[in-house]
């Protein structure tokens, strides 16, 4: 049925506007307000066509004069009643000329400026009706489906019915505008002001049909003392009223009989609108449908209002004003995504922006019609100083509305940030939970706010009433209702921040672990040197000390522990160490302590690369070895050569100790009994840095110490 | 060497210092104090040779005494006496005008030692010092070339010296170095000394140069 109805509609307009037999040429006014012909399948013109001559249905040869007010794209155009009489009479003598004379098999003969021609009347083709048909009918067509769509989608809902009443009758307006506005010289006077006055019908059935839209839309504004039908009923009196007072031409101006009652219908839709506003006030989700409605209202009546204003002003022929009725369809057009709620929240985004920028345009061209209208300017002058005052009235307007809507803006993302330092800095996890709603409850007021077991994703469900938070950690996931305290719905602007946010406290999160992790590291590192070096020296100075004679021994172990405490502490400082640093210092310990102890000291050693960084632990560690090591040669080798060598190979560090000393006793050479010397620590030393020690010995040749360590266990990024 | 200042908050320690300084210097005359405003006061009222200075006192850094003594009393040697040798701890007293630094935890006749040498003009200058000296100076001439000021007086090292110094941080001995250059070890050691002496005066120069710097900002 819808289908069908879609159909008529099209068919009916199609052959409306081919019912007129053509001539073969369009007649227009020219650019010297006269009226010329041109060739619809050609480039001829004809100029200043004053009349054309034909023949009636009796056979007589008759004239019609051809002025530039028959040209208008309709009568509605004219302002007094008279006018359009005088329009319609004498596009009724036209047509008989030329239905006549086409009957008869006349050409019709065209009086211009250079003579007279004769052209021969044929049906009007498809390819004659142009543009200024087919564009107000594609459009007309379009609105219409979306109408019948609407109504087969809900059949049952009064709204849609009201919504296609209000789309059809938009429909039919625009075929008779289409039909008559792409006239070649005239249209059948059957129903020509029938389908004039149904075109004004239409006009009140459109607006009334809106506002019994907006009535039940979103909510439905009746109450006790004000019924649906009571406001029907007064709309459709109104309208009846004037429709009679129109048809009867009872008032000397269109204005007065049509335009007028036609604008307060607008003015009704209009406080409808407000009254619905306030009525879904806290209701974000209507709040939005009616943001978007009244967009589209918005631009679609103005456009209707200023294509009317511009043709009344500039005396508009054939075909302007349909291109200007056509883009009303939006609101029939746009409607679609409100039905389907397809993303609604998404308008949030640009409504404000995309209305502000309609804004500027409809005060350009307002401005432009203020001034050819009462000022007389020619057409150019008045644009360009409509546009330089848009430029300063309008911009700082914008400016201040814009302002006005930012106003309502939430915190930025930053004044969040002091709670995201807390949660990453703070160690007790127990104010976590209250910090991390806070967060979320600062930056987005919500209107209710609860914890979730699970949510995925970060994203806006429920068409846009909550945004959901995923958990982090030990945080748990949140579900926000709808912010400012429930004054408007989430969008994809409010996702944005909220995966800024989230990401934020992720991070954030992830480094204080991290350095948790290095912190608790580095103490169990410092635990370990000091219960393993510096524990063991005060333990062995607490019992030698007792003994008076071991004064020496006691005083030796103590600078011990000091030297222990001191690496201790620089390895606190943690810094990694060039490998040619450390090997430089290695160098001038060796020489200062072997040469203060009058041992002559060998060194041999290749440059490290001078990229290697070696970490804390291995410079420690590998200072540890070489100074103890020589604190043996030194003390108890009676050694008088000490030969160091260090070589840096691309995998290994090797180093090799080897003095010319007693060496070890024989006995000592069991694990047990090298406590003393220190060589079991020396090897566990060197175990500890994932490498491998041996020694070798013999009575006379000394004493020697080869250890192999792994280089990529000693960087500095071997992951601690 | 006939006055000596010892800095030193540890009553034990501050002891220990004094008997080896009688040790090293016999019929030298010891003063002593614990805390940094004692140290100044003594330091306004009597002239010193020779003053020891712990970094760590109760009511401040040893760091003041020392540049209190270099602006006041030019021809005194300051050392510092620490239990920490790291270039972090001992660089800040160096700059500040101290001449050499001995480990406290050293048996006391190495300490003599070392205290003979430094009095007679021989400091000693580990590698990590040698490093942190280079730095200092590579960046004290690139501050130069960026400031608006000329000194009249650029503190710059001389080849010779940057020589040294180079050499030390790469951890040879000095008697190595003298070796290598073909100079005496006398020698070296004047080097070292004066690269010590160039230090603390480039780095009243530096802090002048930023008052004058602060000065232009103001004025």
């Amino acid at each position: 049925l819808a289908i069908a109805a879609l159909l008529v509609m099209g068919a009916l307009g199609l052959l409306r506007a081919l019912s007129e037999p053509s001539s073969g040429w369009h007649f227009d006014i020219g650019s010297d307000k006269q009226v010329d012909a041109r060739e619809s399948a050609g480039s001829g013109r004809l100029k200043d066509v004053s009349a054309v001559r034909g023949v009636n249905c009796q056979g007589r040869a008759i004239e019609a004069a051809i002025t530039p007010d028959l040209m208008r794209e309709t009568g509605g155009i004219a302002r007094y009643y008279s006018e359009h009489e005088k329009f319609y009479a004498e596009h009724h003598r036209l047509w008989e000329l030329l239905a006549c004379s086409h009957a008869a098999g006349q050409p019709l003969e065209i009086q211009h400026s250079a003579g007279l021609t004769s052209a021969a009347l044929q049906p009007k083709s498809l390819s004659e009706l142009g543009l200024r048909f087919w564009f107000p009918w594609t459009f007309g067509l379009l609105a219409f489906s979306v109408g019948l769509a609407v109504w087969v989608y809900r059949p049952v809902d009064r709204s849609a019915s009201w919504y296609l009443l209000a789309s059809a009758s938009y429909a039919f307006w625009v075929m008779v505008v289409a039909a008559m506005g792409s006239r070649l010289l005239t249209q059948p006077s059957f129903g020509l002001q029938a389908l004039h006055l149904a075109s004004h019908a239409a006009g009140y059935l459109y607006l009334i049909g809106l506002c019994m839209l907006l009535w039940r839309f979103p909510t439905s504004l009746a109450r006790p003392g004000l019924s649906e039908n009571g406001f029907m009923g007064a709309m459709f009196a109104w309208a009846g009223v004037f429709m009679l007072i129109d048809a009867m031409q009872w008032v000397p101006t269109i204005n007065l009989g049509f335009r007028l009652p036609n604008l307060v219908l607008a003015f009704v839709l209009a406080a409808l609108y407000v009254a619905q506003w306030r009525v879904s006030s806290g209701d974000p989700l209507k709040r939005a449908s009616l943001k978007w409605l009244g967009f589209l209202l918005m631009i679609t009546l103005s456009l209707a209002f200023f294509t009317t204003l511009l043709a009344i002003a500039n005396q508009w022929t054939a075909g302007r004003m349909a291109y200007g009725f056509a883009p009303m369809s939006l609101v029939f057009l746009g409607f679609v995504p409100l039905v389907t709620r397809l993303k609604l929240f998404k308008l949030e985004l640009w409504w404000a922006r995309a209305w502000l920028w309609f804004l500027g345009g409809v005060l350009v061209i307002f401005l432009d019609v203020l001034l050819v209208r009462w000022l007389a300017l020619d057409s150019g002058a008045a644009l360009g100083i409509a546009l330089v005052l848009a430029g300063w009235v309008y911009f700082p307007m914008r400016q201040w509305l814009w302002q006005r809507v930012q106003q309502s803006a939430l915190p930025q993302a930053n004044e969040v940030l002091p709670d995201i330092v807390t949660l990453s800095s703070q160690a007790d996890r127990s104010s976590h939970a209250q910090v991390w709603q806070q967060i979320w409850d600062k930056q987005w007021q919500p209107q209710s706010l609860r914890e979730l077991p699970l949510v995925e994703l970060l994203e806006i469900q429920e068409q846009g009433q909550v945004l959901r938070i995923p958990a982090l950690g030990h945080l748990p996931a949140l579900e926000l209702g709808m912010p400012l305290r429930g004054q408007r719905l989430f969008n994809l602007s409010d996702v944005q921040r909220a995966q800024e946010i989230h990401t934020l406290v992720h991070l954030g999160l992830e480094a204080a672990s991290a350095a948790k992790k290095g912190a608790l590291q580095e103490r169990q590192r410092i635990a370990a040197d000091l219960h393993d070096d510096l524990g063991a020296k005060l333990l062995t100075i607490a019992q030698t000390a007792q003994n008076p004679q071991q004064g020496g021994r006691v005083a030796e172990l103590a600078r011990q522990a000091l030297e222990d405490m001191r690496l201790a502490v620089r390895g606190l400082s943690a810094t990694p160490v060039p490998a040619t640093d450390l090997q430089a210092d290695w160098r001038a310990e060796l020489f200062a302590r072997l040469d203060a102890a009058g041992v002559e000291a060998q060194w041999q050693a290749n440059e490290p690369d001078a990229s290697l960084q070696l970490s804390a632990v291995a410079q420690v560690q590998l200072t540890r070895v070489l100074r103890e090591t020589l604190s043996n040669v030194i003390r108890h080798s009676q050694a008088r050569h000490c030969s160091i060598q260090v070589h840096w190979g691309d995998a290994s560090l090797s180093l090799r100790i080897q003095d010319d000393g007693i060496g070890l006793p024989q006995s000592q050479a069991l694990p047990a009994q090298r406590h003393g010397l220190g060589l079991n620590n020396i090897e566990r030393r060197i175990h500890k840095l994932g490498g491998m020690a041996s020694w070798q010995s013999s009575p006379g040749t000394g004493l020697s110490l080869q250890a192999e360590i792994p280089i990529r266990l000693l960087r500095a990024d071997a992951g601690a | 060497v006939k006055t000596v200042l010892v800095v030193e908050d540890l009553p034990d320690i501050r002891q220990w210092l004094c008997d080896t300084l009688t040790q090293a210097f016999p019929h030298t005359r010891i003063s002593s104090a614990a805390r940094v405003d004692e140290a100044l006061y003594l330091v306004q009222n009597q002239a010193f040779d020779l003053a020891l200075v712990d970094l760590g006192l109760p009511d401040g850094a040893g760091v003041e005494v020392i540049r209190h003594l270099r602006d006041s009393q030019p021809q005194a040697i300051s050392v510092v006496i620490t239990i920490f040798d790291d270039d972090a701890h001992l660089f800040p007293a160096l700059q500040a005008g101290a001449f050499g630094y001995l480990l406290k935890e050293q048996p006391q006749d190495l300490l003599v030692t070392q205290l003979t040498r430094i009095t007679q003009g021989e400091p000693p200058l580990s590698p990590a010092i040698a490093r942190r000296v280079l730095a200092y100076f590579a960046q004290a001439q690139n501050r130069r070339a960026q400031s608006f000021v000329a000194l009249e007086h650029q503190i710059e090292l001389t080849e010779r010296e940057n020589e040294v110094l180079l050499r030390v941080s790469k951890g040879f001995t000095l008697p190595e170095i003298a070796k290598q250059l073909g100079i005496s070890r006398h020698t070296v050691a004047d080097h070292v000394k004066q690269i010590y002496r160039k230090l603390g005066v480039s780095s009243r120069a530096e802090a002048a140069l930023e008052a004058v710097r602060r000065g232009i900002v103001n004025t």
